[in-house]
């Protein structure tokens, strides 16, 4: 459990009221929830109060029990569980550095580094100037772009101690730097390129047809993958659509059927076993005989799918 | 490897327009209606033909969990609630933030038909404070489904009335868990309840209640419109069927999220989308493959281990969240799993006393492995201590703190040996 303190009393403010716009936000979050369920808004309220003052004062917390009806106690046991609630004033750029594992992998003590450098401060501390708050926090949902921080309502992501100093500097300097990767990745797409979603045809629709009874659903009209076989029927070893087999490797030497995206060692005994050993021989499959070797394999269409038929072809080519 | 044309988050990275004409373009809200006119049952039955096992990482079957809200003939004038667990933040995870930004109505589109197959008029998108852009999107987004008839009185022609609302968290791990989660949207602490009664008997304000992630909402309207037999037709077997979105972190050259197929192998998920493991695939130390609560697994059964659900749980490991932390051969694995332990002692609700006191004491135990500075009987303890806190909890975040040490333990034992010896050695 994170121990957390409230504000000395000498910090706190007399008086808290809500200005005339985050009154109007009140009364719509309280429309969210049933009538007499107007605890649930707690959250919503306490995150508009410190959105507000900066922090959640014990005066915010009083007016906040006392619109919801709840007692205060109950308020001040919400905001000291939940980690997002500042409980004492701090600077104007909170920032929150990730440092769970996935972060401390990629080198979240770059991230700390530049702190130190740029703004003298570590975990805990505020800079003289009072303009940034450090907090390590935990996991921020990142981790695919780690190492990452949050200052205020931002993610900044894909970072390193250089980086993120210029970034420190814009901030400071009154700019309002780019925000998410530090790198130029529009998003989570692999660093050096998407290796996904590059050949999308948004034309494609994959419409059914419904008889609108519902106790009698209709069969989907779907492109079912062409090659799927019956269910858990295995087709025959004699099957005229069994691939050709060969006895043995071709000059005993078997081809790595396992460069087949799709095929590990466990399918490669297999195909070997069918008498497969080469990539010209899976290339030259007809789709009768994909259909077999995938219903043997009770694969429901995948050899479609990862295209054995042209990788095999591209690997024939390079051998 | 998984086709585009087989993947279902098609603005998964943001390359389109994720506003409402964008998802119209990519086949977002087509035939939603009609499929809520076919009936609670029929969706359920679709569901569960389809193989969907809960994306959030327990991966219960999903149109089972359904069909446990009450039935149209057997409710009690309580309301139902739809309530969607957006609440991301099992360290390694960060796919439902994807979704939620850049394709935000295909989980506003799930949210009405989950709503409708429970019977319940009213959802709750329960999203991690943090993800304040990601609330923003969504708020946008079902602004746009309101405007458009498709959420609302009638929604989408449904004939089904259906309000959909999005609520921020503040920053705590445990609402991840489902009756926390339920506390936490009552306005409390995010302490987990007793079980029984489950939420489908007595959830949000005691009334029947099912909570779902977001990426298992999400996947539903396509899965309706493919049909399920699309669905079971991608995967290893029966049991671990579909797409899955897979986060990829650590030491790997291009870290990713990319949506694949279940039982993809480990290591064709790593050199097909991150780019391979730092250094190649021999400088690769262990993984940790569903998100941090998972126990690691070495290097040796990675080669050609099948991403899914039960092969995963045959390694006394887990898909969890399909969250891949990747650790090569300079990693300080200790420090790694201490860091773990860190995460779960701040992050335990303090409610029950094994969990509460256990996390701290195993955290402190760890931090002196990583040095060295312990007995070799300590080991022993550690894992001894761990299984009093595993199992002795009200919810599973005892196990999550218990498992993490127990697969260092399992598979990294004389790495800790070592360090105390050699510690030792040099006094």
């Amino acid at each position: 459990m994170s121990g957390r303190h409230f504000a000395p009393e000498s910090e706190q403010p007399e008086n808290f009221a809500w200005s005339a716009e985050n009154q109007a936000v009140v009364t719509d979050t309280l429309s969210k929830y049933p009538d007499n369920r107007a605890a649930s808004a707690v959250i919503p309220m306490l995150d508009l109060a410190q959105r507000q003052e900066g922090w959640v004062s014990r005066a915010a917390i009083e007016v906040i029990a006392d619109q919801l009806d709840m007692a205060p106690i109950r308020v001040m046991e919400v905001a000291s569980f939940y980690t997002m609630f500042n409980l004492a004033p701090i600077g104007k750029y909170h920032v929150q550095v990730c440092g769970t594992t996935p972060c401390w992998l990629r080198g979240v003590d770059q991230v700390y580094a530049a702190l130190k450098e740029e703004c003298g401060i570590g975990n805990g501390q505020t800079s003289e100037d009072g303009l940034f708050t450090v907090t390590e926090v935990e996991c921020l949902g990142a981790c695919v772009n780690a190492p990452m921080v949050q200052i205020n309502d931002d993610y900044y992501e894909d970072l390193d101690k250089d980086n993120f100093k210029g970034l420190l500097r814009a901030l400071r300097n009154g700019e309002d730097p780019k925000t998410n990767s530090q790198t130029g990745r529009q998003s989570s797409e692999a660093a050096g390129g998407a290796t996904a979603l590059t050949e999308v045809d948004f034309s494609v629709r994959h419409s059914r047809k419904l008889n609108g009874n519902a106790s009698e659903p209709s069969v989907p009209e779907q492109a079912a993958p062409s090659s799927a076989p019956e269910e858990d029927q295995q087709p025959a070893l004699d099957d005229p659509a069994r691939p050709p087999a060969l006895d043995g490797a071709r000059e005993n030497q078997a081809d790595d059927l396992k460069k087949i995206n799709g095929v590990g060692p466990k399918i490669e005994e297999i195909l070997n076993d069918l008498g497969v050993y080469h990539y010209d021989q899976v290339a030259a499959w007809t789709p009768e005989q994909v259909a077999w070797v995938d219903g043997y394999l009770k694969f429901k269409g995948r050899i479609d799918r990862e295209d054995w038929i042209e990788q095999a072809n591209k690997l024939a080519g390079d051998a | 490897m998984l086709h585009d044309r087989d993947r279902i988050f098609t603005n998964l990275y943001g390359f389109h327009d994720w506003k409402l004409e964008g998802a119209r373009d990519r086949g977002d809200w087509d035939q939603t209606g009609d499929f809520i006119k076919q009936g609670r049952e029929w969706i359920c039955d679709q569901v569960k033909a389809s193989g969907l096992r809960g994306r959030g990482g327990a991966g219960f079957p999903t149109g089972l969990k359904w069909t446990f809200m009450p039935p149209e003939d057997r409710r009690d004038g309580r309301p139902h609630y739809l309530v969607v667990n957006a609440d991301e933040s099992e360290p390694g995870t960060c796919k439902d933030r994807d979704i939620m930004r850049h394709d935000p109505h295909k989980l506003v589109e799930g949210s009405l038909i989950a709503g409708a197959a429970m019977g319940a008029h009213v959802g709750y998108i329960y999203i991690r404070g943090e993800f304040i852009l990601e609330a923003e999107r969504l708020n946008d987004a079902i602004a746009e489904a309101y405007d458009a008839g498709l959420l609302g009185k009638n929604a989408a022609g449904s004939g089904w009335d259906f309000d959909l609302y999005v609520h921020r968290g503040a920053g705590a791990y445990i609402c991840g868990e489902e009756t926390a989660l339920l506390e936490s949207l009552e306005g409390k602490k995010g302490q987990p309840r007793l079980k029984p009664p489950f939420p489908a008997n007595a959830g949000l304000y005691g009334c029947p209640t099912t909570v779902n992630n977001v990426e298992t909402i999400a996947v539903v309207p396509t899965i309706l419109r493919r049909g399920p037999e699309w669905f079971a037709g991608i995967g290893r077997d029966d049991k671990n069927t579909g797409t899955k979105v897979f986060c990829i972190s650590g030491h790997v050259n291009n870290p990713c999220n990319v949506e694949e197929e279940m039982g993809i192998s480990l290591r064709e998920l790593i050199d097909t989308h991150a780019g391979g493991v730092r250094g190649g695939w021999d400088n690769l130390l262990a993984v940790i493959p569903g998100g941090s609560s998972v126990p690691c697994l070495p290097a040796d059964v990675c080669h050609d281990l099948p991403m899914d659900f039960d092969s995963l749980m045959g390694l006394k490991s887990g898909l969890g969240t399909a969250a891949v932390i990747v650790m090569d051969k300079s990693t300080d694995i200790v420090k790694a799993i201490s860091r773990i332990s860190k995460f779960y002692m701040h992050e335990s609700c303090g409610q029950c006393t094994p969990c509460r006191e256990g996390t701290g004491w195993m955290w402190r135990v760890m931090e002196r492995l990583v040095t060295g500075d312990a007995e070799i009987g300590e080991i022993d303890l550690l894992e001894d201590v761990s299984k009093q806190v595993e199992g002795h909890t009200i919810c599973a975040l005892g196990d999550a703190a218990a498992w993490p040490i127990q697969g260092l333990i399992r598979h990294f034992r004389p790495e800790l040996e070592r360090r105390i010896n050699e510690r030792k050695q040099a006094a």
